[in-house]
């Protein structure tokens, strides 16, 4: 397997007048071809800033980005801008989660797809429209040769996601980074797009890194999965190994956190103590041990040493970065943990 | 399109109706007494009371506006029946009280001065103001963005009897490059008309463009924080593209806006400019109507700046239906 896209060691620092926000601190991932990376994480814990980092739209912003992004051979942090547009929607394509903030007001829908399909294509306005038209019909628009002339406006949520998504494969990209692309939609819709992307994966093979901090989404759609937490990756591994056998204690407080249908109607709602650490002032050592419930059964001190993502014993391509043994980690989980999933 | 057409040009019209009736009302309002104005320096009892009848100021109030309003719509004739009958064609304002002359024949005589110089000021400060504001927004906090926006901030400062002399004092004065600013008709000598005109168009285009260049900046700056700009970029567009297509076309339409609405202001008379540099415009002859209480000349130049102002925003609203898709069809 060949890997779309590679991260090594990403940093996103920001210096603002309050201090360094160290958005993402050090992140390591790769995609192979036609698989889909769910990164999962609450607000702050830098999953967009990652997938922005990835387009290289922090170039020109305040932002101090550091580490590998390789895609296509081309590392997008050491190129410049004039460079990383020939990537820009044909290697690498994004939708973002307001559809109707994230596609211009003042232009009918059809000129802003002929427009993504021409950059990187010498073709005439015509054919271009008639690329649009045509992937507008592939994302399931009804009447897509009148739908071309409306504005953003005039479409409803799940249809503007659907233009998103059309405009995002114009070009038919590698790699389809979708940054929350379903929470500002019904379920019902959320599914409809989660079903589409799906198959327009399989139709164009494209591989698709799904940021998102809902993990029904992830369970839905995803292959492999990275859990972030305050700018850093926690736990990676397949969709199943971080469902059904979550090694991180957060990954256990997340999973708990989710209300059962067939519990009690009164049983109580899990949640994980305490509030997500501010970026400037992280906690030295691990950035969750404040919260962890668990960190008294570490052997190393949990406060002043930062664990390393490591495999574990019994599957070397599920990684966690946690200072509690193995084996304490897996007695936990059978008796507590199991027993809530 | 056409409703909403007929429906704006129906509340232009009421609006007009409105300031009709505040301008007439300014005849009884102020405590001079229109015939005694008229009257002139020698004045007895029997001429007041004859200028009385002749302004049709001896009859009812309700009278006097309804004529005052025919006059305007369909000519009115003062002294009917008599030898002194006088035919006013619309649109009928009634007669100068200093000249003697139709007030419509004066706004006819001082429009085109006016029209010259908001004509080419205009140009000017659009010019100057998006391009100054443009490259700011671009190279924000550079020393041009310094540079421009300082000149900016002079020139939303100053005034125009300041710059204007000042300019008059270096450019005609001392260094001879401009003739003294005056005005001929444009049809008869094109080019010393545009000679007349190039200072005042200078002064009023400088001081005007400041507030579109700090417009256009604050505009493009907001713009380009928008998330459907992050979209472009994600395209691949180049910035150029994204700057002057993307962020450009959302960033122009508010300043379209202000544009018509200064344009629509400027036409009913640019007074300060036209009295600085001495050009008969509508403005002067609204100051020297004033100065002389010249109620009719006074009752004109308002409704002609009032029928500009309207007509511009009515412009202004079917311009943005054309450049706010979302406007369209509210």
């Amino acid at each position: 397997m060949t890997a779309i896209l590679q991260v090594k060691d990403l940093k996103v620092h920001f210096q603002t007048d309050d201090g360094l926000v160290k958005a993402v601190d050090g992140v390591s991932f790769e995609i192979e071809a036609g698989k889909t990376l769910g990164i999962v994480g609450e607000s702050g814990s830098g999953k967009s800033v990652t997938s922005l980092a990835i387009m290289g739209l922090h170039k020109g912003s305040r932002a101090a980005v550091s580490g590998e992004i390789l895609i296509d051979g081309v590392d997008v942090n050491k190129v410049t801008e004039a460079e990383v547009n020939k990537l820009r929607g044909k290697s690498m394509a994004m939708i973002f989660q307001d559809s109707l903030a994230a596609l211009h007001p003042f232009f009918k829908v059809g000129d802003q797809i002929a427009e993504a399909y021409q950059v990187h294509n010498k073709v005439s306005k015509k054919v271009a429209k008639q690329v649009a038209v045509d992937m507008l019909g592939r994302v399931g628009i009804p009447n897509p040769t009148q739908r071309m002339e409306d504005f953003p406006h005039q479409f409803s949520g799940g249809m503007r996601q659907r233009v998103m998504i059309a405009m995002s494969l114009s070009c038919n990209p590698k790699l389809l980074i979708a940054d929350e692309p379903t929470t500002a939609l019904d379920v019902t819709v959320q599914a409809q797009i989660l079903d589409l992307l799906r198959d327009l994966q399989r139709e164009f093979g494209s591989s698709i890194l799904m940021i998102t901090h809902d993990l029904g989404v992830v369970a839905e759609i995803a292959d492999d999965v990275l859990l972030m937490y305050a700018g850093r990756a926690i736990e990676r591994g397949t969709v199943r190994q971080l469902l059904k056998t979550p090694e991180h204690p957060y990954a256990w407080g997340l999973l708990t956190s989710i209300p059962k249908l067939t519990g009690a109607a009164n049983a109580e709602l899990l949640a994980i103590p305490g509030t997500p650490p501010s970026l400037i002032n992280l906690p030295s050592g691990c950035s969750f041990s404040p919260r962890c419930s668990y960190k008294d059964r570490a052997k190393v001190d949990c406060e002043s040493v930062i664990p390393e993502l490591a495999g574990v014993k019994s599957n070397s391509s599920h990684l966690v970065s946690c200072h509690i043994s193995e084996t304490e980690r897996v007695a936990i989980f059978k008796s507590e943990i199991a027993l809530k999933l | 399109m056409l409703t909403y057409l007929v429906r704006r040009l129906i509340g232009g019209a009421t609006v007009m109706v409105f300031v009709s009736i505040f301008v007439f009302g300014l005849f009884f309002v102020l405590p001079a007494d229109p015939a005694r104005l008229a009257c002139g320096k020698s004045c007895t009892p029997e001429l007041m009371a004859e200028i009385r009848h002749a302004l049709e100021l001896d009859i009812p109030l309700p009278e006097q506006y309804f004529r005052f309003v025919k006059g305007i719509v369909s000519g009115r004739t003062y002294l009917a029946g008599s030898e002194a009958q006088l035919d006013c064609a619309a649109p009928c304002l009634g007669y100068s009280y200093q000249t003697d002359q139709p007030v419509t024949f004066l706004l006819k005589d001082r429009a085109p001065a006016t029209l010259s110089i908001a004509f080419g000021a205009s140009i000017l400060w659009l010019l100057i103001g998006l391009s100054s504001g443009i490259v700011s927004a671009l190279r924000r906090a550079t020393w041009i963005d310094k540079f421009s926006q300082g000149t900016a901030l002079a020139g939303a400062s100053l005034q125009i009897y300041f710059v204007g002399l000042v300019l008059q004092f270096i450019l005609v004065d001392k260094l001879g490059w401009l003739s003294s600013p005056g005005y001929v008709s444009p049809n008869d000598y094109p080019m010393e008309w545009a000679q007349g005109m190039i200072l005042p168009w200078i002064t009023l285009g400088f001081l005007l463009s400041a507030i579109y260049a700090r417009l256009t900046r604050a505009g493009m700056i907001e713009v380009m924080s928008e998330d459907y700009i992050r979209t472009a970029r994600a395209k691949g567009l180049s910035s150029r593209r994204v700057n002057f297509k993307h962020v450009l076309r959302a960033a122009i339409t508010p300043i379209i806006t202000v544009f018509g609405l200064d344009l629509g202001a400027l036409l009913g008379g640019a007074v300060i400019t036209e009295y600085v540099f001495n050009i008969p415009g509508l403005g002067k002859l609204a100051t020297e109507a004033v100065s002389n209480v010249d109620l009719p000349v006074i009752v004109g130049t308002v409704i002609v700046a009032a029928v500009f102002i309207v007509i511009a925003n009515i412009v202004v609203d079917l311009v943005y239906m054309i450049l706010d898709p979302k406007v369209r069809l509210a």
